[in-house]
């Protein structure tokens, strides 16, 4: 973000919020995180366990300061904690069940239980879920079909763990509305009040949560509308792997390229719909963009935080969220592979990622949280700790944790891994 | 044959007992001069000590200090060493015009790398044969970065390959390759110090065989393998590891070869 827009901003902000915002940056916890990251400094990296530990007790303090129940969208350092977020609270719900049952900690699955209650509550009477942050029930409702699949990952995992027939339910209401406003060829073009673009790439997450319906209840109509989609995402993947119909805005003021986050949404769709349907094609799609950018990031040492049809970027910031995305894609294709190129990636983003987290202090808000960008005041969702940035890092440590415990198991067994065959 | 050795440096590195050069001086070849891409002394320090380990680091800097001449086959038990002292010229980088005015000057007929990075077309065209390059791992296997790690790391045969260089990442034909036989002493530091030893003996047997032919071999097809990249300090750590517990038993490519290997070896490494 460039000073005059930082200064646009500050025009059109209201005078509560610049209050809000002049009251939290007094606070010496925030003070120094605009100096840290002005002047564009990191930290040293912990151990993963430490990071992800501290990042769960974030989304923790984030589900205790959504007042209405959910999880908060985030930590804003303008306007602290924000309004529950239905999408993301969703696709939360998984991850505090993975905690859960790698840690022990059993009160996680209540917190997930709870999270699912909550979205069911708040789902529209036609099944779908809304868009953006939920500010009570007399707010307005706009139906979005991103942030329906992502409850719906909610949902059914919730009826796998607990096989309580409400989640079920409200997994396939939702379903079916997503298969009722589907296109022919497969596409979702719905009006979204969160962005101007209609139709995304990164639905195949969308496509994903069909998916998982139809391995519960094998029930074919969403696997049909799943792979529909999926085609569809396959035929935006140019040559080079870039996709296309994949950001968020189309006006040549706004923001027109994909932001990493949406990149790896479409790879994290493709591989989990691989992981359900054995359909190689979207393996090797998601192999394929994913490969391209370990290059970029191994070339650069950096991740920037978009990227145009060429796989040019002039970002100077590093989409946090995005970041712990792909090195979750990267460990994914490591265990399916045994690439140890992508788990070598996967680590050091982490590593980059472990370095803009702060876990020693004792703000609550930003104590193991994900910032949107890197530096704060980064085109990404400036000034805020979002929750899916968190929820994201945590998933991806989790799983940085258990596949290093299998391959230190490996290498120290004297198994032959990677390159065997010289000639390949 | 006329050489250019092409290396990426601190300026008040010597080349003065430099393995390399006087070995190849001893081999009968010319060494028109050594292109230096200068570094600085805090970078290159940080990457000898990444790719070397601590002890290894330490003690190569203190053979160095000492001006003590690293041993090599031929010096030691082949021809008589000969004093060079190669004209040094610094440049900016590699493929710079400057780089190109002074290999167009030099005219050498043969160009060999030594620790740098990708070298563009223009460069590549200039000398009258081609350029060579000693890389510390199979190809086409184990292309890019840190290869005897990942060599390592995977339980894969550690070997030095000398290969033609193209304008791909370690994608040109290999003219030698003669895999390192590891010890469970050795760590990822120490077997990259065999690996530069071993490298001078191959450089030179190709050399060798290239004064003869006078032209490098043409390439066909497209390369295999898989280019690697920095390994994660976590992996590099299990990779010592690995060559601590498993070490001498980790299986060669050839068996057979092993103690022809061995023999030979022994030889390049006895004093290094």
């Amino acid at each position: 973000m460039t000073l005059t827009a930082i200064s646009r901003k500050l025009k059109n902000a209201p005078l509560s919020k610049l209050s809000g915002a002049a009251f939290r940056a007094a606070n010496p916890s925030i003070g120094y995180l605009w100096l840290r990251d002005f002047f564009g400094r990191l930290r040293a990296a912990r151990s993963t366990q430490k990071h992800l530990e501290e990042t769960i007790n974030w989304l923790m303090r984030a589900q205790d300061n959504a007042k209405s129940g959910g999880v908060s969208g985030g930590y804003s350092v303008i306007e602290g904690w924000l309004a529950p977020y239905p999408e993301t609270t969703g696709y939360i719900i998984p991850t505090f069940y993975d905690y859960a049952a790698f840690s022990g900690k059993e009160n996680l699955r209540e917190r997930a239980a709870h999270l699912a209650d909550w979205e069911i509550e708040v789902q529209m009477p036609c099944g779908a879920v809304q868009a953006g942050l939920f500010y009570g029930r007399n707010s307005e409702q706009k139906a979005a079909v991103f942030n329906t699949g992502q409850v719906i990952l909610g949902w059914c995992r919730t009826f796998s763990e607990t096989k309580s027939e409400k989640y079920m339910l409200a997994a396939r209401r939702a379903g079916d509305w997503l298969l009722k406003v589907q296109a022919q060829d497969g596409a979702w073009r719905v009006a979204s009040s969160e962005t101007e673009t209609s139709v995304h790439a990164y639905d195949a997450r969308t496509a994903w949560s069909l998916l998982e319906i139809y391995a519960l209840t094998d029930e074919k109509k969403y696997l049909d509308a799943a792979v529909r989609k999926l085609d569809w995402v396959l035929a935006q993947q140019r040559e080079n792997g870039w996709f296309a119909e994949n950001a968020f805005f189309v006006s040549k003021d706004k923001w027109t390229v994909p932001p990493t986050h949406t990149i790896a949404y479409v790879l994290e769709g493709l591989l989990e719909s691989f992981r359900i349907t054995k359909d190689e094609r979207y393996l090797r799609a998601s192999e394929k963009t994913a490969e391209k950018l370990l290059r970029i990031f191994e070339l650069r040492r950096f991740m920037a935080g978009e990227f145009d049809e060429k796989w040019k970027s002039k970002a100077k910031y590093s989409c946090l969220t995005g970041n712990a995305q792909m090195a979750g894609v990267w460990l994914k294709i490591f265990q399916i592979t045994s690439d140890t190129r992508y788990l070598n990636a996967a680590l050091k983003l982490n590593d980059y990622t472990k370095s803009t987290q702060n876990v020693a202090t004792l703000h609550g808000g930003i104590r193991g949280g994900i910032k949107g960008s890197q530096p704060i005041f980064g085109r990404y969702t400036p000034f805020i700790y979002v929750n899916w940035g968190a929820k994201f890092f945590a998933d991806t440590l989790l799983l940085e944790e258990k596949i290093m415990s299998q391959f230190e198991t490996d290498v120290l067994d004297g198994k032959n891994l990677g390159a065997q065959n010289p000639e390949n | 044959m006329k050489i250019v050795l092409f290396s990426r440096v601190p300026r008040w590195y010597s080349f003065r007992n430099e393995r390399l050069v006087s070995r190849l001086a001893a081999e009968g070849h010319e060494i028109a001069g050594i292109i230096v891409e200068q570094t600085s002394t805090f970078k290159s320090i940080r990457e000898w000590l990444w790719k070397l380990g601590f002890r290894v680091f330490i003690k190569k800097a203190l053979q160095k200090i000492a001006g003590k001449k690293a041993p090599n086959r031929a010096a030691k038990n082949i021809l008589p060493s000969r004093k060079v002292s190669p004209k040094v010229f610094f440049v900016k980088s590699h493929n710079s015009i400057e780089c190109a005015a002074i290999l167009k000057n030099l005219e050498p007929e043969i160009i060999v790398l030594r620790g740098c990075g990708i070298i563009k077309k223009q460069i590549l065209e200039i000398p009258r044969i081609g350029v060579i390059n000693p890389h510390y791992a199979l190809l086409p296997a184990y292309r890019g970065m840190d290869v005897t790690e990942w060599s390592a790391l995977h339980g894969a045969p550690v070997a030095v390959s000398v290969h033609t260089v193209n304008e791909g990442v370690d994608t040109g034909i290999v003219l030698k390759s003669e895999e390192i036989l590891i010890s469970s002493e050795d760590t990822t530091g120490t077997l990259r110090d065999k690996c530069a030893a071993l490298a001078v003996e191959l450089i030179a047997e190709a050399l060798s065989e290239i004064a003869v032919k006078r032209v490098l071999p043409e390439e066909f097809g497209k390369a295999g393998g898989r280019q690697y990249f920095q390994m994660h300090p976590r992996l590099k750590k299990l990779a010592d590891a690995r060559i601590k517990k498993f070490g001498a038993t980790e299986k060669s490519i050839n068996e057979d070869q092993k103690s022809k290997t061995k023999n030979r070896q022994a030889a390049t490494f006895a004093e290094n």
